[in-house]
């Protein structure tokens, strides 16, 4: 008895390390972004700021070879991701102005920051950030995904992303902290990073309203100018400005995913499908070598105490078949190689095309910022200029300890 | 710059050439007092109160000229001196004046530009107060109101008032100006201080300013600039000294605001440019920029056209391209060129725009209002108000900047 289902199990293991193994992934249950259902005041909408993703490119060129990371795509997926983000909040109509801005540019109300920790058309996991600008952290979370084949099988003209659910879940849970807060603390928020611009431009003039506990990197009101206040009306007027820039900015990077979309899309879509086939192939040729060899053993095995031909027959059978598993696992491990070529290739294909449009958004927006920083530094003199003709104070600023020219929105931006 | 405040003076100086009361005022001063009575001479060329504050100015300046000047800028508004610095007082030379009164000329001019200069240092608007210096000279030398100016001023010279007188006048404008400071300065230097008003002559040049001659008072503002420049600027320059530093804290912060406003205007001007290139990038992408190319090249010869280039190129970015240079030569493609260009290029060809362009090309140079100057005496922020102006291709935006240019010559004039 025991020999007649040693034998069954040997030949079902050994018909089993021959053939295939599929894998098949379930489309996925689509999250949206909870949309607003009713109008929020305006002193309580909070501007969005998203900065451009830490690309967290390995320097080892193994690991980059081996994770299949392309240091060009990695570039301009810490531009495009935190597009896709920046739509996705836009789109809830839960949130102001929520703009794409560059990652040394100080923060509007609410700024998110990313980190790439792997993307690769099949999964992506982010390390995102959320802070608004009193300092407090809303959170920090990682946020993962498997591809939503369903959008690389979607041929229209714009497929949903996919990883939308990811970006979708994180607007959803910037919505859920930001439910918690109330109207005041809202206001102080807009209240809080209005000061911080003004105190960046003419610090001399907005440093007694606002203070930094520099431990904790926290900023508290202590007191409000005053409504006609000239120096926060100017203030304003150059806010706009940078509001412009940063509006600026952001198109930049919006006509750069637009640009970078179809291309990517297909890279993801050939990436995903060249990664489950080597993933496959892996697995099988896995299975095929450990089933082989078990075949073979167990073939050696039950063919030392087979008394009978059938006995006999069937232990060499399973060795035989062992063998052949064995045989095809090491077949699939070229196969895997052809796998990971065939990635490189893409790769390096996507990286070529991506890498011209990456290089002119940078140069685009940094010739913005140039410009911006120069006329930042005359905006500060005339800042001070007209503060000391107002005040008659002369203010104490030595030229070497102004601080730089802000980026934009700092504000500055 | 030097300059501009010239200018200014010399304006004003023709606009009191016409008076009588400028000649007249001339005579009469010079009678009164050596240089003084040029300058006081100036002053009233300016004004009737210039002929007041002259007065008083000589007798304050006078006799202790370095030290008090009253100057009455308006009937009913007193302007009461500062100390002033010594300088004022020798270059009151009136001795001084009488060479120059003699020779009528290139001194003076020097003298004024000198006097720009120094004023320059002390003013917020070097570039302005500076001009004033500058324009001195021409005019000096063009019309000798300079000279007059000088003349009046300096020359006190009551003959050479008279001859001042007339330049006189207008110098006045300028000189008068300086005249106050000087006047404060040495002879009548008060006198000058009625330069001081007549500066407020000046007013024919700038309101704004020649208040600030007339309160020249300056005289007292600030000492060191009213003083320097009197001084040293026998007649003209004086009057850009006292433009910078005659000053009140009113006048002053409506300055430095309107230097702000231009550089906001300036900067509004860059990021509407940087919008029409994003835009027309956008169109670029969705094919309907094609244009491009054809409508540059066309455009470009035809100057222009730029206008018709934004119109029709709305959404072709090309069309900004185009717009912009169209927008520099010609103004008046608008209505004509329908946006034809045929290009491949996109982008760039402000397409439509070039065509149109072409059409206004031949119109020349009509983008500039009628009621601009030439801008050979366009300070920096000047010049780029005008550049931005030029290149703007909104015509709506493009008038505002020109507003902005206006206001801005207005009180740096």
């Amino acid at each position: 008895m025991n020999r007649s289902i040693a034998f069954v199990l040997l030949t079902a293991t050994a018909l089993g390390a021959a053939g295939c193994v599929t894998h098949e992934t379930r489309p996925q249950t689509r999250i949206n972004a909870i949309q607003a259902s009713q109008e929020i005041p305006q002193d309580q909408l909070l501007d969005v700021a998203v900065k451009l993703f830490d690309e967290n490119t390995p320097k080892d060129e193994k690991k980059l070879e081996q994770e299949h990371i392309f240091p060009d795509v990695r570039k301009a997926e810490a531009r495009y991701f935190p597009m896709q983000i920046r739509n996705t909040l836009e789109g809830t109509g839960q949130w102001g102005q929520v703009r794409v801005i560059p990652a040394d540019t100080d923060a509007l109300d609410v700024q998110v920051t990313g980190k790439i920790i792997e993307s690769n058309g099949q999964l992506l996991r982010i390390d995102v950030t959320v802070a608004d600008a009193t300092g407090r952290v809303w959170f920090k979370r990682e946020y993962q995904q498997n591809a939503d084949t369903r959008s690389y099988k979607d041929q229209s003209g714009q497929p949903r992303d996919p990883f939308q659910n990811l970006y979708s879940t994180l607007a959803n849970d910037m919505l859920a902290y930001r439910q918690q807060l109330v109207g005041a603390d809202l206001e102080n928020v807009r209240r809080v990073s209005e000061l911080r611009f003004a105190k960046d431009l003419a610090p001399y003039a907005f440093q007694p309203y606002l203070v930094e506990d520099k431990k904790k990197g926290v900023y508290q009101v202590v007191r409000l100018p005053a409504d006609d206040d000239p120096m926060l009306q100017r203030m304003d007027r150059i806010r706009e400005r940078d509001y412009a820039l940063l509006d600026t900015v952001d198109e930049h990077y919006s006509l750069f995913a637009e640009n970078m979309a179809e291309p990517y899309t297909n890279w993801r879509r050939y990436s995903y499908a060249e990664l489950e086939a080597e993933d496959e192939a892996k697995r099988s040729a896995l299975t095929r070598k450990l089933l082989g060899a078990a075949a073979i053993v167990g073939g050696l095995v039950v063919g030392s105490e087979a008394n009978t031909y059938a006995g006999q027959a069937a232990a060499t059978g399973a060795i035989f078949g062992g063998a052949y598993a064995v045989k095809s696992g090491f077949d699939k491990g070229a196969e895997v190689k052809m796998h990971s070529d065939s990635l490189k290739q893409l790769g390096e294909s996507f990286q070529a095309e991506v890498q011209p449009m990456v290089i002119e958004v940078e140069g685009r927006t940094l010739q913005l910022k140039g410009t911006a920083e120069e006329q930042y530094h005359e905006w500060r003199r005339l800042l001070k200029e007209l503060y000391e003709n107002e005040t008659g104070v002369p203010v104490q600023t030595p030229a070497a300890t102004e601080p730089a020219a802000p980026a934009p929105n700092s504000g500055g931006g | 710059m030097p300059g501009q405040s010239g200018s200014s003076g010399g304006s004003a100086g023709q606009t009191s050439t016409n008076t009588p009361g400028g000649s007249s005022g001339g005579g009469s001063s010079g009678s009164q007092s050596g240089s003084s009575g040029g300058s006081s001479g100036g002053s009233e060329g300016g004004q009737n109160s210039g002929g007041q504050s002259g007065q008083s100015g000589q007798s304050g300046g006078g006799q202790s000229g370095p030290t008090v000047s009253t100057g009455v800028s308006v009937p009913g508004l007193p302007t009461i001196g500062i100390p002033m610095p010594s300088t004022g007082g020798p270059s009151g030379g009136g001795q001084q004046s009488p060479q120059q009164g003699g020779s009528n000329s290139p001194d003076d001019g020097s003298g004024g530009s000198t006097g720009g200069g120094n004023s320059s240092q002390e003013s917020i608007f070097r570039g302005s107060s500076g001009g004033g210096g500058g324009q001195a000279q021409s005019s000096g030398g063009g019309a000798q109101g300079g000279g007059a100016q000088g003349g009046g001023a300096a020359q006190g010279g009551g003959g050479s008032a008279g001859g001042g007188a007339q330049a006189g006048g207008n110098a006045g404008g300028g000189g008068a100006q300086g005249g106050g400071a000087q006047g404060g300065g040495a002879q009548g230097g008060g006198a000058q201080g009625g330069g001081g008003s007549a500066g407020g002559g000046g007013q024919a040049g700038g309101g704004a300013q020649a208040g600030g001659g007339a309160s020249g008072g300056g005289a007292g503002g600030y000492p060191s600039s009213g003083g320097a420049s009197g001084g040293a600027g026998s007649a003209g320059s004086a009057g850009g000294g006292n433009a910078g530093g005659g000053m009140t804290t009113t006048e002053r912060a409506a300055q430095i605001e309107g230097e702000l406003n231009a550089s906001l205007g300036v900067f509004d001007g860059r990021i509407r440019d940087e919008q029409a290139v994003i835009a027309g990038q956008r169109g670029g992408r969705g094919g309907s920029g094609g244009d491009g190319a054809n409508g540059e090249e066309n455009g470009g010869s035809a100057g222009g056209g730029g206008e018709n280039g934004k119109g029709n190129g709305g959404e072709q970015g090309g069309g900004a391209a185009g717009g912009q240079q169209g927008g520099g030569q010609s103004g008046q493609g608008q209505g004509q060129g329908q946006g034809q260009g045929n290009g491949p290029g996109g982008r760039q060809q402000g397409g439509g725009g070039g065509v149109g362009g072409g059409a206004a090309g031949g119109n020349g140079p009509n983008t500039t209002p009628a009621d601009i100057p030439d801008g050979s005496d366009d300070d920096i922020v000047a010049r780029q108000l005008r550049e931005a102006a030029q290149k703007e291709t909104d015509p709506e935006l493009r008038e505002k900047l020109w507003q902005e240019y206006r206001d801005y010559k207005k009180n740096t004039g």
